[in-house]
């Protein structure tokens, strides 16, 4: 016993210090997002407490999709789609916050390749040979498209810091959000490099009526086309009973 | 009131959808037109995928067109055995819009064949039906004979030449049995491509080239409609999983309610005026559609997103 009191005094002692000696601790919460009937979005609570000097970004991301982008110019006076590119894997949010402007951090490779900040995302075209210019004009004009439907936000949501460590934000999962799992990844960058690195999972579902709605039109098709059919035509039928005896 | 749509997958205001719905029962009752045309463009332009709004609407044409087929159903204006000749063309149409639609949209010109067919077909049966029905407005008021459109058309007799001449007891027709069947396939076509009941394609169709009796018409063609929409509902539910029946209830019963407006105000105005009205909408609407071909666009790139 008397061997075992100075031991845990020394684990009293060392275990903060061995916390504090964490470069970043963050935590979001919820981390589930559940859509039900009322569902008209959701703001999350990002908070952490950041130990070193550097800066922070955080960098939101929804389940990746391959998108197509097409292009329409004029032909004989009506606008006709001509180009098209696709990008692989592209996620179907991105909603970043930062500590300060990433240009602080001065490290272009490092921000391209963790593709953190719109401005360094590079998207992946399905065709490697499309030239460079088509590719940039047609990668702008799908972060404009997002940026329009509140999927991808225009400007970094700003980290509001309580004196020198404690830093929160709201990160706004919009209305229109599709079921899956989300990534928000947190970065402390200092002196230009990557130093410290958490990944949080989001789960995004949808729960009690519209969870069962979804998982029957998915997974058993034909019955629900047949239901939907079937209530249609009832609803048809009742009313014109119910307004014949009114 | 925001309500969540579980297939659409957003949030939209319950009051706008059923006014939505009302609106395209208004048309129904007062044309006999389930409203596809008008309920789809106008979903899309409240957020909800091109692909769900189609689907959607279909099952909700159902709906309407069966309230309106029973009404005609008790006055006895369906012609059965031309209504199934129009179903079986179509039945084929829908198969063949449904790998149409496919195909154009993998050449990523499925917007643009939407618009130039609306805008075609909108364009000259609007125009038919304005000059026919400002004729026969014109000719009642200067007190002249009604001129006699019914019973077999000039077209009629022009493809007379065509086989399988059939007998169609309730409209008192004998034509080829072909060309009910070729209208029922365009309008088919139409119900897969663009999610409506094709009621304004196959309505003047009958009345000026088939030359059916305009009293059973328009049961008529609910009668083939409530078919085609129902196969097609269940073609996109199961190819695509895009019928959201939230929506689709909604829009049901906002439909339900406004039918019931459209029939009292379609029973205090004369045929000819309710043909004129509806030729002047289907022509604003085809002007609209035309403009958007030429005008430059606001955003000159679309998204397409796959799985």
């Amino acid at each position: 016993m008397k061997r075992i009191v100075p031991l845990i005094l020394l684990m009293l002692v060392a275990l903060p210090t061995h916390a504090t000696a964490r470069a970043l601790i963050a935590d979001l919460s919820p981390r589930v997002v559940d859509i039900s009937h009322d569902f008209t979005g959701l703001d999350v609570l990002l908070y952490g407490v950041q130990n070193d000097p550097g800066a922070v970004a955080v960098v939101l991301r929804g389940p990746a999709k391959d998108v197509t982008l097409r292009k329409k110019e004029r032909i004989a006076g009506i606008w006709v789609n001509t180009e098209s590119v696709t990008f692989k894997d592209v996620p179907q949010l991105y909603i970043t916050a930062e500590s300060e402007p990433l240009q602080a951090i001065n490290n272009e490779e490092l921000l391209r390749a963790l593709g953190v900040g719109l401005e360094y995302m590079q998207l992946t075209p399905e065709d490697p040979n499309e030239k460079k210019e088509v590719l940039e004009d047609f990668q702008q004009a799908y972060f404009r498209i997002m940026q329009h439907r509140s999927l991808y936000n225009e400007k970094p949501v700003p980290l509001s810091f309580w004196g020198e460590t404690l830093f929160r934000s709201y990160l706004h999962f919009p209305k229109n959000l599709t079921a899956g799992w989300y990534t928000a990844d947190v970065y402390l960058f200092t002196d230009g490099l990557l130093s410290h690195v958490q990944s949080f999972p989001i789960h995004v579902r949808k729960i009690g009526f519209e969870a069962w709605v979804y998982g029957l039109a998915q997974r058993h098709s034909v019955l629900y086309g047949i239901a939907c059919v079937a209530l249609a035509v009832s609803a048809g039928w009742t009313a014109t009973r119910f307004f014949k005896r009114v | 009131m925001q309500i969540y749509l579980p297939i659409a997958e957003l949030p939209l205001n319950v009051l706008l959808v059923l006014g939505l719905g009302g609106l395209g029962g208004v048309l129904a009752g007062m044309f006999g037109i389930g409203g596809g045309f008008l309920i789809t463009p106008m979903l899309i332009f409240m957020g909800v995928s091109p692909a769900v709004a189609v689907a959607t609407s279909s099952c909700q044409i159902i709906a309407s067109s069966v309230s309106g087929v029973l009404a005609h159903w008790q006055r006895n204006n369906v012609d059965v055995k031309m209504g199934l000749y129009l179903l079986v063309g179509g039945l084929l149409g829908a198969v063949v819009g449904v790998s149409l639609f496919t195909w154009l949209k993998s050449l990523g010109q499925i917007d643009l064949a939407i618009s130039v067919i609306y805008v075609m077909f909108l364009g000259s049966v609007g125009a038919l039906m304005a000059v026919e029905s400002s004729r026969t407005i014109l000719d009642k008021k200067h007190g002249r004979a009604v001129r006699y459109t019914e019973g077999m058309s000039l077209w009629a007799k022009r493809l007379s030449f065509l086989p399988f001449s059939t007998y169609f007891p309730r409209s008192d027709l004998t034509i080829s049995g072909l060309m009910p069947v070729g209208v029922g396939l365009v309008a088919g076509i139409m119900v897969s491509v663009m999610g409506i009941g094709g009621g304004f394609i196959m309505i003047p169709a009958m009345i000026y080239l088939l030359g059916m009796p305009t009293s059973v018409v328009v049961g008529t063609s609910l009668f083939q409609i409530v078919f085609t929409t129902s196969a097609v509902t269940v073609l996109h539910a199961i190819n695509t999983q895009t019928v959201d029946i939230v929506l689709a209830l909604l829009l049901i019963t906002g439909g339900v309610v406004g039918a019931q407006f459209g029939t009292k105000i379609a029973t205090r105005l004369p045929a000819e005026k309710l043909r004129w009205m509806l030729a002047i909408m289907v022509l604003a609407i085809c002007l609209k559609l035309a403009l958007g071909l030429v005008l430059t666009p606001s955003e000159l790139f679309t998204l397409d997103a796959r799985g």
